[in-house]
């Protein structure tokens, strides 16, 4: 199964991905120029969220055990068996946002207008996600969950080379504590 | 590489597209690729251009996010000062260029007067000068100026850009220009000359050169129009394929005035290319020994061009040259303007000349526009690449015949100072067309408002929401 991965030292927090998604998933010309002028307006699948701290984009995770499924009255939220993606069927969805409060995210988006819920399919359909495509710094990357674990092992040697380059800190905190 | 083809339409140089390739050299068009999607809020006009420091403050275009700067600046207000900025730094270019144009009130010359009062009254006050620019200075401090305000600013320093141009007015004898690869064929030591080159170091060094054989020593403009004697220094190709010419090794030399790109100088670097800065005063004795120097050390090039590659025409600089080649013609498009890589280049402005002369209209060009028509063969009359259509529009004006004039198109936009005499053009009360898309998509009060401006004066500026396409230029031109 793939999922969105997000390099999170990476994101500017620029909002290219919502503005791109928008323009992509939510318009019907497809091009940002035209998208900003339709009625009514596109909606992002994927959210920027963070201050000066830093920034994360965020969409749907895909849950394996996903609350907006159990909590779908009619069915139209489902799981795409080849691609383990949790996908809407919007002629099904009758538009009660049932699922957007039980998702843990928030990332289930109620649209007033078209009377559905629209959440990130992870641009089934595409090549690749547009969000990924466009994302300036390429903080966001498609990962295969397979292969999650070389992912962390790789973040979790990061973390060992900078402790060490610091001096070591955090590990003889480690043998302080294993010592007391 | 495969989509080759959406690059230019000039096989050699995509022919040069593939050698720099294969050769893994970095290119404008890989840069480009690069650069997509480019910041969407700057694309749309709504990345605030205040400058307060408190920034940048940003509006979400579809509404779910931010409608509003931390000074509360709205969507409208942040479009329309972005098009003021624009016009402020297109002004502000020109001024520079004319030193002293600016200092009184613009006198307007008599064809260009009534339109000029009419489309003032349009946008408040009887007169422009150089005082426009320091308000919209002040207007760009703070925001607190409506966007009606900052509009009708924006169109009167389009008519400020278009004033200075005629302050500075001054007739030259027309000039020949030579274009195309065929520049670059047969044994001699090459220098290319990019960006803006005083003119005397031109002249010394066409004397130094002169005569000089075995082999002989060629000066070719990468893309400016650079006046040299009687003529303009040949031009090897357009400003959009500087770089690939430059990348296959052909030149030996590289003289570089203001206003010369990073990337050729970088690509120079990587191509071991001696680069002379007008700059460093070298002597031109210096330069030409450097460049022979250069020759002598040069590898086989596989890069051999044709002779018969080479499109000439004339420029006509005088209103009465101008005049001479639009008398009696009935149906007269002006189409020009720069290379842009939002367009396979030269697609448009052969297209549309082709097209243009297909349904009967006469055509006169002047930029990179009329290099591709001149490389193509096209018979079109050619205009002052700084003064583009404004003498053709004063000669009409003059002689009655502006109804003939069926409309003016940029096919591309290299500075603020093009974008900003489109602006004034329109102003004017004329038809014009911008084949690049504008940053006011962000803002519809703001594209009302300046539509509603520029049509109470008579004049139409047509933009499009996407690199415009041929048929939707012609359509524009001949239908609307």
């Amino acid at each position: 199964m793939k999922v969105i991965g997000v390099h999170m030292d990476r994101c500017t927090g620029c909002k290219t991905c919502e503005l791109y998604c928008g323009a992509e998933r939510g318009s019907e010309k497809k091009t940002l120029l035209a998208a900003v002028q339709e009625t009514p307006p596109p909606q992002p699948r994927v959210r920027v969220e963070g201050g000066l701290d830093g920034a994360f984009p965020l969409q749907c995770r895909h849950c394996l055990q996903a609350p907006c499924i159990d909590a779908c009255l009619t069915g139209a939220l489902r799981r795409d068996e080849k691609s383990g993606m949790v996908i809407i069927r919007e002629d099904l969805c009758i538009g009660c946002w049932t699922c957007t409060a039980f998702c843990p995210y928030g990332v289930i988006y109620p649209s007033p207008k078209r009377k559905i819920a629209l959440k990130c399919d992870r641009c089934l359909y595409m090549e690749k996600p547009v969000c990924v495509d466009v994302c300036p710094t390429k903080a966001l990357e498609v990962v295969e969950l397979e292969g999650i674990e070389d992912l962390l092992r790789e973040r979790r040697l990061q973390t060992l080379n900078v402790m060490l380059a610091n001096g070591g800190e955090g590990i003889r905190l480690l043998d302080f504590e294993r010592s007391e | 590489m495969e989509t080759i083809h959406f690059k230019t339409v000039d096989p050699v140089s995509q022919e040069l597209l593939r050698y720099a390739s294969r050769k893994g050299m970095c290119l404008n068009w890989e840069r480009y690729e690069k650069q997509q999607p480019q910041d969407g809020f700057l694309r749309l006009g709504l990345s605030c251009p205040y400058g307060c420091m408190q920034g940048p403050c940003r509006i979400d275009p579809f509404g779910r996010g931010a409608q509003n700067g931390i000074c509360g600046l709205d969507r409208d207000g942040m479009v329309a000062a972005l098009l003021l900025r624009l016009a402020l730094k297109g002004a502000l270019e020109t001024a520079a260029e004319y030193p002293g144009a600016c200092d009184a009130k613009i006198v307007w010359s008599a064809p260009l007067a009534s339109r000029a009062a009419a489309a003032l009254q349009q946008a408040g006050g009887d007169s422009v000068s150089h005082a426009d620019i320091l308000e919209s200075a002040l207007l760009l401090s703070r925001p607190s100026a409506t966007p009606e305000a900052l509009v009708r600013q924006a169109i009167r320093l389009g008519l400020l850009n278009i004033g200075l141009r005629e302050q500075r007015r001054a007739d030259a004898a027309a000039r020949d220009v030579c274009v195309g690869y065929g520049l670059l064929a047969g044994e001699a030591i090459r220098i290319g000359v990019t960006g803006r080159i005083p003119r005397a170091i031109i002249e010394t060094l066409l004397k130094e050169t002169a005569g000089l054989n075995h082999p002989e020593v060629r000066l070719v403009s990468l893309g400016d129009w650079i006046p040299a004697g009687e003529e303009f220094l040949p031009i090897a190709c357009t400003t959009g394929e500087a770089e690939t010419v430059l990348s296959s090794g052909i030149l030996n030399l590289i003289l570089a005035g203001d206003g010369t790109d990073p990337g050729i100088l970088a690509l120079c670097g990587k191509l071991n290319l001696t680069v002379v800065s007008h700059a460093k005063n070298a002597e031109a004795a210096e330069i030409v020994k450097r460049a022979r120097g250069a020759y002598d050390r040069r590898v086989e090039n596989t890069f051999t061009p044709d002779t018969a590659m080479i499109g000439k025409g004339r420029v006509s600089l005088a209103a009465t040259e101008v005049e001479a080649f639009l008398k009696g013609r009935s149906r007269i498009a002006l189409l020009g303007g720069a290379d842009t890589l939002f367009q396979s280049l030269g697609h448009l402005p052969v297209e549309l000349a082709k097209a243009l002369r297909g349904e009967d209209h006469d055509v006169a060009s002047w930029g990179d526009a009329a290099l591709w028509m001149m490389k193509q063969d096209l018979s079109v009359g050619i205009l002052d690449a700084e003064d583009g259509p404004l003498t053709a529009v004063r000669v009409l004006a003059e002689t009655g015949r502006l109804p003939a004039l069926k409309g003016i198109c940029f096919t591309g936009l290299r500075n603020a100072r093009e974008f900003t005499f489109a602006l004034g053009l329109a102003a004017l009360g004329l038809k014009v067309l911008v084949a690049t898309p504008l940053p006011l998509w962000g803002s519809e009060k703001v594209r009302t408002k300046l539509r509603e401006n520029l049509t109470a004066a008579g004049g139409v500026l047509t933009h499009f929401d996407h690199p415009a396409q041929a048929d939707e230029i012609l359509d524009g031109l001949l239908r609307s």
